[in-house]
């Protein structure tokens, strides 16, 4: 079997081919950055490609979507997020599966194998959340009162204004934003607004 | 009650005070003037009579004389004259002139006793009296009274209506800053009290104006100082999340994947392939051992506390150093202990935004950190020969400092130097804290 891994961290490359390797995987290819692996996709033809979202550059769901559209390889990401939100968009976006790097070896080798015979993988613990409901594009898990604070902040309003609007202290805004990050699964207040805007909130 | 009542109340009393002065002294007068008027008719009267007397001497009837010299009284306005005869009897009396009599309470406030004066004729046992008539006077008077009873009132109500209107016209800015000081107390800074009607109150709705923008430029910066705390967080805790994210992920996963192969190895017998694997483990556990210190180290500067400033500082710049051999850094310390526990703190905190701004948008060659105490003031200054401005103007880091700086009651100045690169220096006061505010 012909593999590309693509990861811009060395030691991972190298953890993974050595995985790979030991498991029957008789060709390896290694690709740190998204037009590396663009490049070694099309000349070589990997039957499997092991994709990191997280490169420099060109990288994330537009490198994935390239790589679904360029070659006919099945695309495993294995990626830091274990955020249900990654992994349907990841999926939605051409992925045959979704393994996080806290995944342990012998799932992620599960999940290999399984994509790499034509199936779908997603480890457990995402699946799970996401059959609970996790990672919702719509914004549904959000109150009124956080989706108006959404819609303000895509608005380009700064925390004390969003305050002001809605009569409400500034701390109560700032608190309900974390609480509105954790919901979403998302780490900064920039990921709200690109979300809010994403999904037309705004 | 109200400024503007009490106002026009001791208006109006003064008034009526004034009013009532001013009638009892036209009552006096009025009295004088009665008196006189009653007595000189009297004596005029006197004398005309004594000088018919005179001529009833030589008079063919003097009684016939008599009754004619009282009924020239006729029609007098003063007095009344009487013949009385033998025994008292009145034998002709004069009609005076006749007089619409004022109200008995005011006739007799006015009323003198004035005898009538009695005076004996020639022809024996009779007399000729004349008594004074006041009727007359005394309507003038009552209507005189009557003229200032209406005048008056009509006087004062004009004047409490003209204090009226000009004390509510002057005290209504009063009004409106006794409504505004309120809604700025309730935190509404965007009010504002209006600036007219008289000085005094001019100057104090600007007083409460001046005041009310102060507040709001107050909260304005302790929102905006807010916000930069809490994108400062954010951003802290991202680069932390990054660093854990992008650092020590990979080679836990890794690691995890050698441990993994390691042990199937070794259940399959072949330790000596699992070699490789473990001493892998062991690198990537070394790598994530100085990724953990370095975070710690920037989260947390134990050397300081323990140490001491200037070996904190030493410290700093080793870090850098080891990581930059291209750039000469050269440290001239002169501060040694027994700072305040404020000052250190900033002094070390601005020399590691400095030395890491300097670093990263920089681009060195050399970087030269001072850190000096006279007897007032811990100064430190860290100056280096990068590029200049326009990457490092903005940001956080140059703000943060600021705000640190200021918190303990210091000074900082950065800018460009003449000759390119950039310098950041601060001066921080050692004595009293409260000198900040």
């Amino acid at each position: 079997m012909k593999v590309l891994v693509v990861d811009d961290h060395a030691i991972v490359r190298d953890g993974l081919a050595r995985l790979l390797a030991a498991d029957g995987a008789h060709q390896i290819l290694q690709a740190a950055a998204g037009r590396e692996a663009l490049a070694l996709a099309r000349a070589q033809r990997p039957e499997l490609i092991v994709l990191d979202l997280n490169l420099p550059g060109l990288g994330g769901l537009e490198l994935l979507r390239r790589l679904a559209r360029l070659t006919d390889a099945r695309i495993l990401v294995l990626s830091m997020h274990a955020e249900p939100l990654y992994a349907r968009r990841a999926l939605e976006a051409g992925a045959a599966g979704y393994v996080s790097k806290n995944a342990s070896p012998a799932e992620l080798m599960a999940a290999v194998r399984k994509v790499a015979a034509g199936g779908r993988f997603v480890e457990a613990e995402i699946a799970q959340a996401i059959a609970l409901g996790g990672g919702a594009e719509n914004l549904d898990v959000l109150s009124p009162r956080e989706l108006e604070i959404m819609r303000l902040l895509a608005g380009g309003a700064s925390l004390a204004e969003i305050a002001g609007a809605l009569g409400v202290g500034y701390k109560t805004v700032a608190n309900t934003l974390t609480l509105m990050k954790s919901k979403l699964g998302v780490a900064r207040t920039a990921d709200l607004v690109r979300l809010a805007i994403e999904t037309g909130v705004s | 009650m109200s400024l503007r009542i009490r106002i026009v109340v001791a208006i109006v009393l003064a008034l009526v005070l004034g009013s009532g002065l001013g009638l009892a002294l036209a009552g006096w007068h009025a009295r004088q003037w009665l008196r006189g008027e009653l007595v000189s008719a009297q004596a005029s009267a006197d004398l005309a009579v004594r000088r018919d007397f005179e001529g009833l001497s030589r008079s063919a009837a003097p009684a016939r004389d008599l009754a004619d010299l009282v009924g020239t009284f006729d029609g007098d306005r003063h007095l009344q004259a009487l013949l009385i005869g033998p025994g008292g009897r009145i034998l002709a009396a004069s009609i005076p002139e006749p007089a619409s009599a004022p109200p008995a309470w005011f006739a007799a406030l006015l009323r003198q006793k004035i005898a009538p004066a009695r005076l004996p004729s020639p022809a024996a046992g009779v007399a000729v009296e004349l008594r004074p008539v006041d009727a007359n006077d005394m309507a003038v008077v009552w209507s005189e009274f009557l003229d200032l009873a209406l005048a008056l009132p009509l006087a004062c109500l004009a004047g409490a209506g003209l204090v009226w209107l000009v004390v509510g016209r002057a005290l209504r800015p009063l009004a409106a800053v006794g409504a505004v000081l309120p809604r700025i107390g309730a935190g509404d800074y965007d009010a504002r009290a209006p600036e007219r009607g008289p000085p005094e109150l001019v100057r104090l709705g600007r007083g409460v104006n001046e005041m009310a923008g102060r507040l709001s430029a107050m909260r304005a910066r302790n929102q905006a100082l807010e916000e930069q705390i809490l994108t400062l967080q954010d951003e802290e805790r991202a680069d932390i999340a990054r660093d854990l994210h992008d650092e020590i992920g990979p080679h836990l996963f890794a690691a995890n994947i050698d441990a993994a192969m390691a042990e199937s190895l070794i259940a399959g017998g072949r330790t000596e392939a699992a070699l490789d694997q473990v001493r892998s483990v062991q690198g990537a556990i070394g790598h994530i051992q100085r990724l953990v210190r370095d975070i710690l180290a920037r989260l947390r500067p134990t050397t300081l506390a323990e140490l001491g400033l200037a070996a904190a500082v030493r410290d700093l710049v080793q870090f850098w150093r080891a990581r930059h051999p291209e750039i000469a850094f050269s440290v001239r310390l002169c501060a040694d202990g027994g700072l305040p526990q404020g000052a250190e703190e900033a002094a070390y905190r601005l020399a590691q935004e400095s030395l890491s701004n300097a670093v990263r948008h920089g681009a060195p060659s050399a970087i030269s950190l001072t850190l000096e105490r006279t007897h007032e003031a811990l100064r430190i200054e860290v100056v280096d020969d990068g590029v200049g401005a326009a990457p490092r103007g903005a940001g956080f880091g140059l703000k943060g400092m600021g705000e640190r700086v200021a918190a303990a009651g210091g000074e900082l100045a950065a800018g460009p130097c003449d000759d390119g690169g950039w310098r950041v220096s601060a001066t921080l006061p050692l004595g009293r804290r409260d000198r900040a505010a």
